[in-house]
């Protein structure tokens, strides 16, 4: 390899590592300016992932829920899947999912989400899937993570109404704000 | 190698005057060490070098991560970056007619820096967990040093990553199979896996005899069977044991044909390696359990156990033309052999077991006669230790008394010191 190829690879390479973190940078930050908002309730969890610093792992109530796919498209759905499921607002204000697709909608709010869980219909209907949210922890300071993890799991079962993480979405990425415990926002 | 090089190229200009090089030559000489980096330097640097980025590299990882609370966003993504810039700055020095140790040191420190920018970035900005797609995109954006900087430490690192990659994808437990995405797992690890592989072949023909080559080879032949096995889907799990069969077979046929000299089992991976192997499964195949529960069907993951079944030939009878060893014919044999058991075995696992018994006794006599008369005591000691753990294992699945095994177990290890003795015995009275 002629020297100048190898700096002009070396070049290239560089910029390429760098673009990766700094491509999500961007479109974490174009997401919270323009992506609609949208609250999504709690449900209790924890633990923490030995990459990373601690956070607070947070499940959902729209997790726990049997979502349909809008049409079977041939593709067999597995495990941890990505999907794309319909936003629509409930009646209390928070988001709530509707069908899913396995191609990204044209039309309508939708967020990319991840099959956690499916249940095949014993008598040959289509199966039921339970997803997985994309913002899945909330990273906090080490000293803080353990009391705001007990502060999670008392106000997501005792305070649901008030217990919600506020997310921006824009084209199905979602940007998580805030976390809001028994009406309080959490800061990281 | 760094003393042999000194003096190389003091023996230059003697060389030249005497007419033994012509100057062009001589030349091309100097370049080539200034390349490879001048007076080379030991090991012992090199190592200290990787060491010390990976170090350096991991104790960034663990201060950063251990969240750091006083600043913004911003600041804690350019903080994330700077770790990764710093090592670029390390691969420029390092690109220059630098050192090796430069080489490997900077790699290895800018590809962690690559994993620690990208996790940063992450956590600064809560990012959801998505362990696999990390670890596919560090492994690719990290490949590229290993060519540019001729890096065997992040050859290493990315085989690694090829394993985690696999290993996160598969969420730790055995896929089914039933999805496109558990159907390519398999398929996408062998590629990500074949990506370092040029550097190794790369430096195999520059000196395969040398350390880098032998533990890059450890760390690719390791990886390559764990991830073999966590990527094949749980319904195809029988065919792991002929494609294991196979490349036993062909990982000890390639390194006699290839790495022949290389100092013992353990200076020889694929050789060392591949008779562990070959030597368990030979051990498996004689459990009844074994062809009583196996259900084989035809699968299209049993071609790759077909194709190094059919390679294991070819190299075996290219080296029985070199040393007529028993030890190429009986290794050849493992892959058809199972194939035969497993057949047999539907009709009849207890005649399926005996005759693996029988491979196993031939495997064990195959490799004391090829260690006796090619003068390699580990090769015949592990061909003792074979018939050894044959006997042990039928004592323990056997009803006998504890008084009993007891005495069997005794009576083998007496057995296998008494086997030892007498092929040290053997061999000094070949070798005088």
């Amino acid at each position: 390899m002629s020297p100048r190829l190898r700096w002009a690879l070396f070049a290239t390479v560089c910029v390429a590592q760098i673009a990766v973190p700094a491509s999500m940078i961007v479109q974490h930050e174009r997401t919270r300016a323009s992506g609609t908002p949208w609250r999504f309730q709690t449900a209790p969890v924890d633990p923490d992932d030995p990459f990373r610093g601690r956070y607070v792992r947070l499940d959902f109530a729209v997790s726990r829920q049997p979502l349909f796919l809008v049409e079977r498209e041939g593709r067999h759905v597995g495990l941890e899947d990505r999907l794309y499921a319909e936003l629509i607002p409930d009646h209390r204000g928070f988001a709530a999912l509707g069908k899913l697709h396995q191609q990204r909608p044209e039309t309508g709010e939708y967020l990319d989400v991840f099959v956690r869980d499916i249940d095949y219909d014993r008598e040959g209907g289509a199966p039921s899937y339970r997803v997985r949210l994309p913002f899945d922890r909330f990273y906090l300071p080490e000293a803080r993570a353990p009391e705001v993890e007990r502060a999670y799991a008392e106000a997501s079962r005792h305070a649901q109404e008030r217990t919600y993480a506020e997310v921006r979405i824009r084209d199905g990425h979602a940007a998580l704000v805030s976390l809001v415990l028994d009406g309080k926002p959490v800061t990281d | 190698m760094g003393k042999e090089a000194d003096w190389l190229l003091r023996e230059l200009p003697v060389l030249v005057e005497r007419g033994v090089l012509d100057a062009p030559a001589a030349q091309r000489l100097r370049e080539h060490y200034a390349r490879t980096g001048g007076a080379a330097p030991s090991w012992g640097t090199i190592l200290l070098a990787i060491g010390g980025a990976a170090l350096v590299g991991l104790g960034i990882i663990l201060i950063f991560a251990h969240n750091w609370e006083n600043w913004t966003p911003g600041v804690r993504a350019v903080l994330s970056m700077l770790p990764l810039l710093a090592g670029q700055l390390a691969c420029v020095h390092a690109l220059k007619p630098g050192s090796r140790a430069w080489c490997e040191g900077a790699g290895l420190f800018t590809a962690l820096a690559i994993g620690a920018a990208i996790a940063l970035v992450a956590q600064t900005y809560q990012f959801g967990g998505d362990l696999p797609r990390f670890l596919l995109t560090w492994t690719l954006l990290a490949l590229p040093l290993v060519y540019l900087l001729d890096a065997s430490a992040v050859a290493a690192l990315c085989w690694l990553g090829a394993l985690g990659w696999t290993m996160a994808d598969g969420h730790g437990w055995f896929s089914r199979g039933d999805t496109l995405r558990e159907v390519l797992r398999l398929p996408i690890f062998l590629l990500l896996a074949t990506l370092p592989l040029p550097h190794l072949l790369h430096h195999l023909r520059l000196d395969a005899g040398s350390a880098r080559v032998a533990w890059l080879m450890r760390v690719a032949l390791s990886v390559l069977v764990l991830g073999y096995g966590l990527s094949t889907p749980s319904r195809s799990f029988e065919t792991l044991l002929f494609v294991y069969a196979g490349m036993a077979a062909v990982a000890v046929l390639a390194g006699r044909l290839w790495f022949a000299g290389a100092r013992g089992l353990w200076g020889n991976p694929p050789v060392g390696l591949g008779l562990f192997g070959a030597c368990a499964i030979a051990l498996l195949a004689t459990v009844l359990e074994l062809w009583l529960d196996l259900d084989l069907e035809w699968n299209t993951l049993l071609l790759p156990a077909a194709a190094l079944a059919a390679l294991a030939v070819w190299l075996a009878y290219q080296n029985w033309l070199r040393d007529r060893s028993l030890l190429a014919p009986a290794l050849a044999l493992l892959t058809p052999m199972l194939f035969l058991l497993a057949a047999l075995g539907e009709a009849n696992a207890g005649i399926a077991s005996v005759l693996g018994h029988v491979y196993a006794l031939a495997l064990a006599a195959a490799l004391i006669r090829s260690g006796l008369s090619q003068a390699e005591l580990p090769l015949a000691n592990l061909g003792v230790l074979l018939v050894a753990a044959l006997v042990m294992l039928r004592f323990f699945d056997s009803d006998l008394s504890y008084v009993l095994r007891g005495v069997g177990f005794i009576v083998t290890g007496v057995g296998f010191f008494a086997a030892n003795l007498w092929l040290r015995r053997r061999l000094r009275r070949g070798a005088a």
